[in-house]
């Protein structure tokens, strides 16, 4: 279960970069991204799933003594939980800059955008 | 102390509430506000002078430490003349702004507040961190002031020369700190002290710390940024830039002397050196120019020299144990501090009237301003006298001080410190009399004769807040120049504060009575001059007046502007001579034939130190970064991969390390 995920996300990541790479459209390229993201996300979460353990919920079901030993590290999963808020602002950064680069220039091909290059 | 903290602290509510002010009112809310905080800041600073060397601490807890203000009698000092001039500086900027009504200024005063405020914190901090914090907070502040015209080209290479120049002095200073720390550490000043056991190091580190006050400063060869930056400050910034700012730099020079003392004789005399060459070079670079405001600047740069002299005089006195040095050369150099801020705000803020009236800066194309503009001119001609150090004015006053240090001190120097002395004197009188030269062109070209072009043509005074605020200046210098005594007596007491062999006050008594004899022979001048005036007006009204007609010129009526001097022609048969030395362009077709159709004659200014120092460092470092050019393909696949190749790579980094 956890070989698979973690594949699902290295395809996934390598599925986004390829598309960031490729396309010219600021569209396609910011779709590309977040497809990367969550691959991202995906492995991240994978890397602290331990087999056999449970959510990392403190309650009657897990008492806090043997927590240690039964639940999977919750690290990975309160950093994914952050990315996932941060990729939408980047998400969201990201469409601002396109539509204000459509605006200015009435297109939305990247190779178009020349301005810092001299 | 109290007094002095409610200053600041209104100087801050200044800038903030000027921004919630509605447009029309905010200037006026924004001087109110910041005359009244410097009224107090000042006021706090004249009860410690008042008290004597009494220091007053006050800690404050800061979420990382202890920050310490204080006020002692240098300290006390260098507030009053940053207030004053922040006075003057802020009501004439109030006029001048207003000459830009369609601009919203918030950004612009809430930079004028933070500029000042930061002046006033930078002379009172105790510990590093406070002090490079102020100071990186003066020179952002100004920075921003300065780019206050940012569509203008020359503007935007002014502040990113100004930009650099003040970050390198800012990595000195840091490298100064950071030796003296390792030495005492602690990062109070006056743990410093530390150091003085050690000479050799303590000359280093010292050295360090100087070069980064000097470029502040603006000694040569470290004052590339300064004669760019001013021109193209607006004209009320310029004035508190040159006339107040830069002197942080002499603060900072003499705070450490003060703390550290001086390790050896090499370094008073490399200060000397340094001051004898800014003086003597700046104004002969500000002989060669044609930009009103350039010119200014370089006299700035020759005004600090003299400050310089008088710094570099005392500190060979501490070391040689000659007391007369030490008091009338720190006495000389900070009445000159006090003096340069008043007469060089109210050279730059003239000047800013003549810009703001005619429209250009090019000394070539203004003239005959002295019937256009009366009161401007009165006042710039008063400026000029004074910065020429021609009595009745207070430039004078600085001056004789410092040719008091040096025939006092001389002959108590053995042999060689002696005759160094009297070659001070001697560059001293140079400078003198070539700065009278280059205000006699000054004065004389942009205000006498004949307009050299149609907007000097209709030019007229400013409005009433710009002549107040270079009145109030014009009457400070009056009152230095004619009652020397006090402002003297008041020096004295900050210079005794340097470690001084015998009684201080002692000798600085027979001083203050020769001014007071000086003050006394000046004012009974003035009243002869006054009377032979009033005198010669009666006396030709008896007559029936003066009629003026036109002469009887043999067939043309009276002289056009192309006929008159100018300031090229005026200055040429010095520049033939000091002109090669000082990287003066020159141009001239000469006149041919017996009906010579056109001649010309034009100069250009070269800076030697931008020209063989900064510019081969500009382009070295711009060659370097070339080398990378290829990394900006503007290829956004490329950008990309670089993001991706870096991810790579630090995970790699991780994985070998575990």
């Amino acid at each position: 279960m956890a070989l698979i995920a973690m594949a699902a996300g290295f395809i996934l990541i390598l599925i986004g970069f390829y598309g960031a790479l490729t396309n010219r459209n600021i569209l396609r390229m910011i779709v590309a991204f977040t497809v990367a993201d969550t691959g991202v996300n995906i492995v991240m979460v994978t890397v602290g799933y331990l087999r056999d353990r449970t959510a990392p919920i403190l309650d009657n079901a897990v008492p806090a003594a043997d927590a240690a030993a039964r639940i999977i590290d919750p690290v990975p999963q309160a950093l994914v939980l952050t990315a996932i808020v941060i990729g939408m602002g980047v998400t969201a950064l990201m469409l601002a800059f396109a539509y204000r680069f459509y605006e200015k220039k009435r297109t939305l091909d990247i190779t178009k955008c020349t301005e810092l290059k001299w | 102390m109290t007094l002095f903290l409610a200053g600041i602290l209104t100087l801050l509510a200044a800038g903030v509430f000027q921004a919630a002010t509605p447009r029309p009112a905010r200037i006026a809310c924004f001087a109110l506000l910041a005359v009244a905080g410097l009224l107090l800041a000042g006021a706090g600073a004249m009860t410690t002078l008042m008290n004597g060397a009494e220091s007053v601490l006050f800690a404050f807890p800061f979420p990382l430490e202890t920050v310490t203000l204080e006020l002692d009698a240098l300290s006390a000092f260098f507030v009053l003349v940053i207030s004053f001039g922040g006075i003057a500086g802020t009501i004439y900027g109030a006029g001048y702004l207003g000459g830009y009504p369609d601009r919203p200024l918030r950004g612009h005063l809430f930079a004028f507040a933070l500029f000042i405020l930061s002046m006033l914190l930078v002379v009172t901090a105790r510990e590093v961190l406070p002090f490079l914090f102020a100071w990186e907070l003066m020179s952002l502040s100004s920075l921003v002031l300065v780019f206050f015209d940012r569509r203008n080209d020359e503007v935007r290479d002014a502040t990113v020369n100004y930009f650099v120049a003040m970050h390198v002095a800012f990595a000195l200073i840091l490298t100064g700190f950071l030796l003296f720390m390792t030495r005492s550490g602690s990062g109070e000043f006056s743990s410093f002290a530390a150091a003085t056991a050690d000479g050799p190091f303590a000359e280093t580190a010292l050295l360090i710390l100087f070069a980064g006050f000097a470029i502040k400063a603006g000694f040569i060869p470290f004052h590339s940024w300064l004669p760019k930056a001013h021109p193209a400050a607006p004209s009320h910034v310029s004035g508190l830039m040159s006339g107040v700012m830069i002197k942080t730099g002499i603060y900072g020079i003499l705070r450490f002397t003060l703390i550290v003392g001086v390790p050896t004789t090499r370094l008073a005399l490399i200060v000397l050196a340094l001051a004898l060459l800014s003086a003597v070079v700046g104004v002969l670079y500000a002989l060669a120019q044609h930009d009103l405001k350039r010119l200014l600047a370089y006299h700035s740069v020759e005004n600090i020299g003299i400050i310089g002299i008088g710094i570099g005089l005392a500190m060979l006195g501490l070391r040689i144990g000659n007391g007369p040095l030490i008091l009338l050369g720190m006495a000389g150099a900070l009445l000159h501090v006090l003096n340069h801020a008043l007469f060089k705000g109210l050279l730059f803020y003239g000047a800013g009237a003549v810009y703001r009236a005619a429209h250009t800066r090019d000394i070539e194309k203004l003239g005959g301003l002295i019937g256009k503009m009366p009161a401007t001119a009165a006042l710039f001609i008063l400026g000029s006298v004074a910065i020429s150090g021609l009595p009745p004015l207070n430039g004078f006053i600085s001056e004789f001080v410092l040719y008091l240090a040096m025939f006092a001190g001389a002959p108590l120097a053995a042999g060689a410190f002696g005759a160094v002395v009297v070659l001070t004197a001697g560059s001293l009188a140079l400078t003198g009399i070539l700065a009278l030269y280059c205000f006699t062109k000054a004065c004389g070209i942009v205000f006498l004769g004949t307009p050299r072009s149609d907007a000097a043509d209709r030019a007229h005074d400013p409005g009433g807040a710009m002549l107040a605020g270079m009145a109030l200046l014009a009457l400070a210098i009056l009152a230095v120049g004619l009652l020397p005594a006090p402002f003297f007596a008041a020096v004295a007491t900050v210079a005794a504060t340097f470690p001084f062999p015998g009684d201080a006050a002692a000798q600085a008594a027979p001083i203050v009575a020769t001014l007071g004899t000086v003050s006394r022979v000046l004012v009974l001048f003035l009243s002869l001059f006054a009377f032979l005036y009033y005198m010669r007006s009666r006396l030709l009204a008896r007559n029936g007046g003066v009629a003026a007609d036109a002469t009887w010129g043999c067939g043309y009526r009276h002289a056009t502007a192309r006929m008159q001097y100018t300031a090229s022609s005026y200055v040429s048969p010095l520049m033939a001579l000091t002109g090669r030395l000082l990287g003066l362009h020159t141009h001239l077709e000469r006149p041919q034939g017996l009906f010579p159709a056109r001649t010309a004659f034009r100069s250009h200014p070269h800076d030697l130190v931008d020209a063989y120092l900064i510019a081969p460092g500009a382009k070295l470092i711009r060659y370097l970064f070339s080398l990378l050019r290829w990394v900006q393909s503007g290829d956004m696949a490329q950008y990309i991969l670089y993001g991706v190749l870096f991810l790579a790579a630090a995970l790699a980094w991780i994985m070998g390390g575990t």
